[in-house]
Parts: structure tokens; C-alpha cells; sequence
């Protein structure tokens, strides 16, 4: 049995919208800020949540924010 | 008598004396005032300046959104030309081997996890360059 299998069409549905939400978030926000948008695009792309939560903690630095 | 009136006239003397001094300095900082107004009026009609109009300002806030919109545009097709070509290869090799897929997502997952370090020093560097 193939993963495809495993999954209904909606999963993937839901899959490939958050895959391409996060990559074109990741993209617009990126280059709004002049960091390398295409990699953080085409990383968002390929998974998630990883590429979020680490340019959250690198580009946008959360935890300093929190300091202030 | 005589000698009071010639002392009352020296005191006077003396009264006004004190009062130019004192005023001096006062009607030199007017006098100075006037000689800088006057020089800069001077200054002013020497090189004249023309005010850019109202409407010229406006037409160049309107072709720069224009412009930025039409790049962020661009940039957003080829960026979903390219998400379509990612996802469609992903979900080929999901419907091909889960095998492919696994690799392809073990040996992404290695690699972002490999570059996080590199790319956290890099921004560091970058944010530390524009601080400075």
C-alpha cells in the first residue's frame, strides 16, 4: 500500500495548501525584509513546520521582541 | 552752587555714558540681525528655487507603487511557477515509491538541519554589518 493510499484527497489537499501557504508567506516576508526570499520560499515549500519556526527564530527574531 | 551744578553735569555725563554701553551691545546684535536678514534675502533671490509642483510629487509616489506592485507580482508568478514544479515532483514521487519521497524528504530535512547553523550565522553577520 502506497502512502496515497493512506491519505484521502482532502489530507492532500490540505497538505499542498499549507506547503504553498507557508512557502509564499515565507517568501513575501522574506523579501519585505531583504533575506534571501527565494530560499526561504522554495524551503517552505518543501516541508513544514521547520523552515517557520526557524526563520521566526533567525530573520524575524521572536525572542527579542519578547525581551523588549 | 557752581561746583554742585558741575558735579550734578558730570554725574549726567557719566549716567550717559553707562546707558551707551549698556545699549550698545543691544543695538549691535539689532544691527547684526538686519545685516543677516539682508544677506540672506540677498542669498535667496541669488539662487532661485524652484518648488517641485504638488502633482509632480504625486505622479512619483504613483509609478513607484506601480512599479513595486508589478515586480511583486512578477516575482509572486515565478514563485508559484516554481512551487508548482516543487509540488508536482513531490507528489510524483509520493504516487511513484513512497521510497523516493522518504529519501527526498530524509535528505531535505538533513540538509536544512545542516544549513540552519550556517544560515543563523550568516543573518547574524548581515544584521551585525547593517547595525554597525
Amino acid at each position: 500500500m502506497t502512502t496515497q493510499g493512506q491519505l484521502p484527497w482532502e489530507g492532500w489537499v490540505l497538505v499542498i495548501a499549507i506547503l504553498l501557504g507557508q512557502g509564499t508567506w515565507l517568501f513575501l516576508d522574506a523579501r519585505k525584509h531583504s533575506a534571501w526570499p527565494w530560499l526561504w520560499g522554495i524551503w517552505g515549500l518543501i516541508q513544514a513546520p521547520i523552515p517557520t519556526i526557524v526563520y521566526l527564530l533567525t530573520v524575524r527574531k521572536i525572542w527579542k521582541r519578547k525581551k523588549r | 552752587m557752581s561746583r554742585d551744578r558741575t558735579l550734578g553735569d558730570d554725574r549726567k555725563g557719566l549716567y550717559s555714558e553707562t546707558n551707551s554701553l549698556q545699549c550698545d551691545p543691544i543695538s549691535r546684535i539689532e544691527e547684526f540681525e538686519v545685516r543677516l536678514q539682508s544677506s540672506l534675502s540677498q542669498l535667496d533671490s541669488t539662487f532661485a528655487t524652484s518648488e517641485p509642483d504638488f502633482k509632480w510629487f504625486e505622479t512619483l509616489i504613483h509609478e513607484t507603487k506601480h512599479r513595486e506592485r508589478s515586480r511583486l507580482r512578477r516575482d509572486l508568478a515565478l514563485f508559484w511557477c516554481a512551487a508548482v514544479i516543487i509540488l508536482s515532483g513531490w507528489w510524483m514521487s509520493i504516487i511513484q515509491t513512497a521510497t523516493v519521497f522518504l529519501v527526498v524528504l530524509l535528505v531535505a530535512s538533513i540538509g536544512s538541519l545542516l544549513a540552519s547553523p550556517i544560515i543563523v550565522w550568516i543573518t547574524m553577520r548581515q544584521h551585525r554589518e547593517t547595525s554597525a
